[in-house]
């Protein structure tokens, strides 16, 4: 399969203000196929913004190249600039111009100009369902309207790559879903090679037909979502929601004495969920959460009912395939949300 | 070029979008020259500033026969001119057109035998220029008695010297034009003789001024002069134009178009600064991720803020004039009549003033450091250059505001001789942009 993007050993180190180094990205070397969609996954700081930034030509690496479509950006950077769109993290775009000024503004950057441009900025702002709101300024926008218009911005030049660093960031789920939907077209009816960023498992899980998972500054795993939870063999995982039974202690020895339960977890949950507080006072603990891990959950969940009994009451039981948010923990003994 | 340009006009267009800072930009510096202008200046009336003092120095031999020196001296001084075989003249406005007024309105003139006094006098204060006539002011200007002689009579240039203080450049300058249109017909008649008028004329301006002169306006000249020597008479524009200046537009002038610089060092340096904004928000990340060199965007940036600073001072000047056209309730123009003159001396003002601002920024380490080096650097300038209402002599010529002002009043009295001004905003703002643009460009990090 060709590939859009090649990396070849990308470094970036900066020096702080007192000349310690930051390693921020230590040695990235990956390849993105073309017209496939791409996530980088990792938590705040990984590295996933200071990795695009230098395969995009912003900074300079400190080590090692990039090649976007064949064109290395540190020898042919306008060529290879050329090729790609640009979603930054933040709403990059003028607030005191409207959403079609800033089309115009950033369609000349990339030298279109007279019908040709106003043409991509119809087409931008049509794909974008941005019509009604075109004439209007940014600082008058939602945060959800902008992070549509930021997209658009970057869609302006046809691109072959498009990068999108955490397009969704303080979107509402509505937005956000539109967001989900239009990155999914890029790739179906465009035929664009996606590369997006984001901290949230749901988002490249959902969207991804290969991930690479970042931590400080370095490819931890990579490949699609099946591959990564076999490589680590992670296990099912049975989440049961009970109401607290009186002698817990008895219930939870009667599991953790079962064979083919590797672990057992219990967790009290008064405070699982927003809506369990009403005001200020927080109501009593009355449910908690069992989570069963096993190597076949569906197999075991019989045995686990039967153990638990008639007498706890159960409000939802829940059989768990390892997701990536497992890769992650399993990788590097810490949660993808700390 | 072509994105440089879009980036530049998009930096133009952000202004004109922002009431405010248009508020900031063009709204206060013309208050407050309106207010110091009303509070100090007698609006539309004539000019009212005393009487400017002068010292008169007539070092003048004479040629045995007469003493031209001592005539011009008189005239300055406002005394009887005495002559040997003509009854005493005397100098009186009466015999003057309507429209002029005796030169002792205008000057406070006090003899003086000793040319270093009097210089030192206007280093002091005590007088604001110096009138010094050579010891062959006669010998030089008067042409030989005897026709035969004409021929082969070298004509030199003799040179009244008019010692100005850089305190009250106004007053020199009017001391000055007063100073030529004394000697002009002098030295006019003799060149007459001659049958050429150029050669004797420092500056060729007079020479077509005085080819246009209308009848003899000047009272007493008549008087003063051998009229064997030919009907020549006297222009008194440049006169006219210094006199026509109330101290309302004076203090436009000078205090207007002070603020009018003072508030666009502000201009340059928030300007330059707005890319550490544009930082912030991604939007210059932005920018060079797509094939748009970094010197293009720098550059457009600064293209940008440089044509700012030009449309504000020159809507400033535009509106000082308006305002002195609405207090004459006749349309006035401030700034002269040389408009090549002004435009030059509005673009090395621009110049010199992004210069300024973009070495202040350049030379900060942080965005927070630009506004605190930036305001103290524009205060200082300001101090100095008189942008407070008074200026601190020669430390004046330190800041780029005196340099300014001092064309702009130039300009505004009839007088094209900027060059040095022209010369030292150029060189101060070429020198200070391009240290700026590199110290700034280093320091710019993404
Ligand atoms: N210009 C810079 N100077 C110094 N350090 C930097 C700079 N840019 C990034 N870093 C550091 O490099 C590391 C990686 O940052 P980066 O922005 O790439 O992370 P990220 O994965 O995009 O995080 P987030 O999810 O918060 O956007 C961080 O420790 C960050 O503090
Ligand atoms: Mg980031």
């Amino acid at each position: 399969m060709d590939a859009m993007v090649e990396t070849k050993d990308l470094r970036k180190t900066f020096m702080r203000k007192d000349s310690t180094p930051i390693h921020a990205v230590k040695g990235v070397s990956l390849s993105i196929h073309k017209g496939e969609i791409f996530s980088l996954l990792g938590p705040n700081g990984a590295g996933k913004t200071t990795t695009i930034s230098m395969i995009s030509g912003l900074i300079e690496p400190s080590e090692g190249d990039a090649f976007i479509g064949g064109y290395s950006i540190r020898q042919q950077a306008r060529q290879a600039k050329e090729l790609i769109g640009v979603v930054p993290q933040e709403i990059a775009l003028y607030p005191e111009l409207t959403a079609r000024q800033n089309l115009w503004f950033f369609g000349r950057m990339y030298s279109l100009r007279g019908k040709e441009l106003k043409m991509r900025m119809d087409e931008v702002i049509e794909f974008m369902d941005l019509e009604e709101r075109q004439h209007d300024r940014i600082d008058t926008f939602s945060g959800g309207m902008k992070r549509r218009v930021n997209i658009g911005v970057g869609l302006l030049n046809r691109p072959q790559l498009v990068y999108m660093d955490e397009p969704t960031a303080g979107v509402d789920p509505q937005n956000r879903r539109r967001i989900l939907d239009t990155v999914f077209r890029l790739r179906d009816e465009y035929q664009m090679t996606v590369l997006y960023t984001t901290h949230l498992m749901e988002e490249a899980e959902e969207l991804s037909d290969r991930i690479g998972i970042i931590d400080y500054g370095e490819i931890i795993a990579l490949g699609t979502q099946a591959e990564l939870t076999e490589r680590i063999g992670a296990e099912d995982r049975l989440v049961i929601e009970v109401k607290r039974p009186s002698d817990e202690q008895t219930l939870l020895d009667a599991l953790r004495a079962h064979p083919q339960a590797s672990k057992v977890e219990y967790q009290v949950d008064n405070l699982k969920d927003g809506d369990r507080r009403v005001g200020n006072t927080v109501t009593p603990a009355e449910e908690a959460v069992l989570t069963v891990y096993c190597q076949n959950g569906r197999k075991l969940l019989v045995e686990v009912l039967n153990i638990i009994g008639q007498q706890v009451e159960i409000s939802s039981i829940e059989v768990r395939q390892p997701d990536l948010e497992a890769v992650f923990l399993n990788l590097t003994g810490r949660a993808l949300r700390d | 070029m072509e994105k440089i340009l879009t980036i530049a006009w998009k930096e133009l267009y952000t202004v004109s979008t922002d009431r405010v800072l248009l508020l900031f930009m063009l709204g206060t510096p013309l208050a407050i020259s309106l207010i110091i202008g009303l509070a100090f200046g007698s609006s539309g009336g004539e000019l009212t500033i005393g009487a400017i003092s002068v010292a008169v120095v007539n070092l003048d031999q004479g040629d045995g026969e007469g003493n031209l020196g001592e005539t011009v001296a008189s005239i300055l001084l406002s005394e009887p001119i005495e002559r040997s075989n003509e009854p005493t003249c005397q100098l009186s406005s009466e015999s003057a057109p309507a429209e002029t007024r005796p030169l002792s309105d205008f000057l406070n003139a006090k003899r003086l035998n000793d040319p270093e006094l009097a210089r030192a006098g206007v280093d002091e204060g005590i007088y604001a220029a110096a009138v010094i006539i050579p010891a062959d002011f006669t010998s030089k200007v008067n042409p030989p008695r005897d026709p035969s002689l004409l021929e082969q009579t070298q004509f030199e240039k003799t040179q009244v010297e008019v010692y100005g203080s850089g305190a009250s450049t106004i007053s020199a300058t009017i001391v000055r034009s007063i100073t030529e249109t004394v000697i002009q017909p002098f030295v006019t008649a003799s060149a007459a003789i001659r049958g050429t008028v150029q050669t004797i004329f420092a500056n060729p301006l007079n020479a077509i001024k005085f080819l246009n002169a209308d009848e003899s306006a000047f009272a007493g000249f008549a008087c003063a002069y051998n009229p064997n020597l030919g009907n020549i008479s006297l222009g008194r524009q440049a006169l006219n134009d210094v006199q026509a200046r109330s101290a309302f537009e004076q203090i436009l002038i000078r205090f207007g178009s002070a603020q009018a610089v003072f508030f666009s060092l502000f201009t340059a340096w928030t300007g330059v600064q707005s890319v550490y904004r544009d930082r912030d928000t991604w939007v210059l990340q932005r920018l060079l991720s797509s094939p748009t060199s970094r010197l293009s965007v720098l550059a457009g940036k600064l293209l940008g803020v440089q044509w700012i600073i030009i449309l504000q001072i020159l809507l400033l000047l535009i509106f000082l004039s308006i305002i002195a056209s609405i207090s004459n309730g006749a349309f006035t123009f401030l700034w002269g009549e040389n408009w090549l003159a002004l435009v030059m001396l509005l673009l090395s003002v621009s110049l010199a003033v992004s210069g300024v601002g973009v070495f202040v920024v350049g030379l900060a380490r942080t965005p927070e450091q630009a506004t605190l080096l930036g305001t103290m650097v524009n205060m200082g300038l300001a101090l100095l250059g008189g942008a407070f209402g008074f200026r601190l002599g020669e430390f004046s010529k330190l800041s780029l505001i005196f340099w300014g002002v001092d064309g702009f009043e130039s300009l505004s009295s009839g007088d094209a001789a900027i060059e040095l001004n022209l010369l030292v905003l150029l060189i101060q703002g070429l020198i200070l942009f391009s240290v700026g643009s590199w110290l700034f460009n280093r320091r710019l990090q993404v």
